[in-house]
């Protein structure tokens, strides 16, 4: 079970990676677009666009990344005062939960996706970017992998659960001082 | 009450039950929403919702969240942030209550270039509380400094909080960063007077750091402190904003370039490395990452509520008010007050003020003013002891021997200052409203 738990969670923490890339490649590429602009005065429509398909990344792989990281917002008032088993279970119904959402959602996008495969969906603009399925694919693929750390959290749960001890800790925050 | 009628209640009752468990909050929403509207309405209703999350993650003006967050987490994790501390801290350090001005300043900017109340109590409180204690700061004057300058990012511009505000009253982001400016640099004054106050009759509670002490650094070391880690970082905030509520560049643009900026100076003031730059981007995913979260799990929940006629529910809570509008204003901000203590910032803005909204528009009321006195408010929500959020954060961080009563009975005097100026904003609206047209916006 400690297996599948690292496992997903590899998988989670390599698209976050992804998205910290992304978070980067953003930063750099607006502050280009500026640049160009004011003092050359040139705006590509495809570059400016570009801008705004980088949120999608960021937004949707970042769901998982963050909730692996317990960086997700939760109100801890009741739980810490909770008994460990009783904080298992609690994460236990959270994390069937949000598989439960993660799937749905997935599953009702990937037919979004599909319409816009069928219809060769790409940018209205003259020089704009194609192949809009592929930023709108962000969608299933962000839910699916909030699917697969629930999945991860709701096996962690079940160790908590079982043998309180011995827990699986949550990935932690990396700080400035961690070597990498 | 008709069947939809109890759907809603059971919509927002099944939210907060969640929630208060400790369900996390976006996922709390989204099944809430998913299961109200089902039981309304039918698989039916959610064909659209591919295309409502689609527009969330391509909205332009969300596109500034990411942007702002790295320009405040840079300058953060760089350390620039704790340099700049320090050194208006030595630099006020003869007056009594210096290094509580010190911390109000660094609050100002540091809330002005991420907004986001947690990560400056948490920096701030880090950073200052066991240097406060060492110079005899009395521990309550100290906590509620660091709790009231953390929730200032919260009304100083560029907050997240007026960005997503702009989207939902439909102003530009411009405006409000315009209309905010006055009210929050009047609130930072408050606090000033107020500790500058302290230093005069109570000196005591906030000791000035001793002469000789202040001997062993020299002038000339000073200035260059100052030139070298104030100087930066203050320039990049206020050209941010400049060019911003200037009109010059829009937020979005503007963030870029402050996101580069505090890259630069990051560079130059040494504090920059592979390490830094991979915990600044891990900062920047997860905090944006979260704020989209729950955008997105606001969806199928906004979904419901408005097919199960939510809106009317709440125009008809609204007309058996007394005091029309006024009546209404003094309800909303209760409400919103009282929501502040269990939910975070962005729920109340995109879930609870939509709701509400739609009333305040047939009032014909002023949508930049009422921004900015949710903004207000909002802050000192978080403020007020038992609930307030910045409390929690400061509690995580504060040294063994700081009680929760410190905290407590320390920032009561900053929340009576909030209610002043939230009272001075009720009464002058054209300390909100003067600046945006003035510059025509």
């Amino acid at each position: 079970m400690r297996t599948i738990v690292n496992g997903l969670e590899w998988l989670v923490e390599q698209m976050g990676g992804l998205a910290r890339f992304c978070v980067l490649a953003l930063v750099l590429l607006v502050a280009t677009n500026v640049i160009l602009r004011y003092l050359f005065s040139i705006g590509p429509v495809s570059l400016q666009e570009l801008e705004w398909h980088l949120v999608s990344p960021i937004a949707l792989l970042g769901l998982s990344y963050s909730m692996k990281h317990r960086a997700d917002v939760r109100i801890d008032f009741l739980y810490e005062r909770f008994s460990v088993r009783t904080r298992a279970s609690i994460d236990m119904l959270s994390s069937l939960l949000t598989v439960a959402i993660g799937g749905i959602i997935a599953w009702l996008s990937i037919f979004y996706v599909i319409q816009s495969y069928n219809l060769n969906e790409g940018s209205p603009n003259p020089g704009g970017l194609t192949l809009r399925y592929l930023l709108k694919a962000f969608i299933p693929l962000g839910f699916g992998l909030l699917l697969l750390q629930g999945v991860a959290d709701c096996f962690r749960a079940l160790i908590q659960f079982r043998d309180p001890d011995n827990a699986m800790p949550v990935a932690a925050q990396l700080t400035a001082e961690e070597p990498v | 009450m008709s069947g939809n009628e109890w759907l809603v209640i059971g919509l927002i009752t099944g939210f907060l039950g969640l929630m208060i468990l400790g369900v996390p909050v976006a996922i709390s929403l989204a099944v809430s929403g998913f299961i109200a509207g089902y039981l309304g309405f039918g698989a039916n209703l959610f064909y659209l919702m591919p295309a409502r999350l689609f527009g969330v993650v391509t909205n332009y003006t969300l596109l500034a969240i990411p942007l702002f967050v790295f320009m405040g987490v840079m300058l953060e994790k760089s350390k620039v942030a704790e340099n700049m501390l320090e050194t208006i801290g030595k630099a006020m350090g003869g007056l009594n209550g210096g290094m509580g001005l010190a911390i109000i300043l660094v609050g100002v900017l540091m809330g002005a270039s991420t907004g986001i109340v947690g990560a400056t109590v948490v920096t701030v409180g880090l950073l200052t509380l066991p240097a406060l204690m060492r110079r005899g700061y009395s521990p309550s004057v100290s906590c509620g400094t660091i709790c009231a300058s953390g929730t200032l990012g919260q009304i100083i511009p560029p907050s997240l909080v007026l960005i997503l505000l702009s989207d939902i009253v439909g102003e530009s982001v411009g405006t409000l960063f315009a209309a905010a400016f006055i009210p929050g640099l009047i609130l930072a004054s408050i606090y000033i007077v107020y500790l500058l106050l302290l230093g005069v009759f109570k000196k005591e509670l906030v000791p000035a750091i001793p002469a000789e002490e202040r001997a062993l650094i020299s002038r000339k070391k000073l200035i260059k402190d100052l030139f070298a880690h104030v100087m930066p970082p203050l320039l990049l905030v206020f050209a941010v904003l400049g060019s911003i509520v200037g009109g010059v560049a829009a937020p979005t643009e503007a963030a870029s370039m402050g996101a580069l900026g505090a890259l630069l100076i990051a560079v130059v003031a040494k504090g920059f490395n592979p390490a830094m730059l991979k915990a600044t981007l891990h900062g920047t995913l997860v905090i944006s990452a979260m704020v989209f979260f729950i955008l997105l799990c606001a969806q199928p929940f906004s979904l419901a509520f408005r097919g199960l006629g939510g809106d009317q529910m709440v125009h008809a809570m609204f007309d058996l008010l007394p005091g029309g509008e006024l009546g209404a204003l003094l309800f909303l901000m209760v409400v919103l007050f009282v929501l502040g203590f269990f939910l975070e910032w962005i729920e109340i803005s995109y879930i609870a003020l939509p709701m509400f909204l739609p009333v305040f528009m047939n009032y014909g009321t002023d949508m930049v003013w009422l921004a900015i006195i949710v903004a207000m408010n909002l802050q000192m929500s978080f403020l007020t002891p038992p609930f307030g959020w910045a409390l929690f954060f400061l509690k995580g961080v504060a040294p063994k021997g700081i009680t929760t009563r410190d905290i407590y009975v320390g920032v009561l005097p900053f929340v009576a200052l909030q209610l002043l100026a939230l009272v001075v904003l009720f009464q002058f609206p054209a300390l909100v409203t003067w600046l945006p047209e003035a510059i025509g916006w």
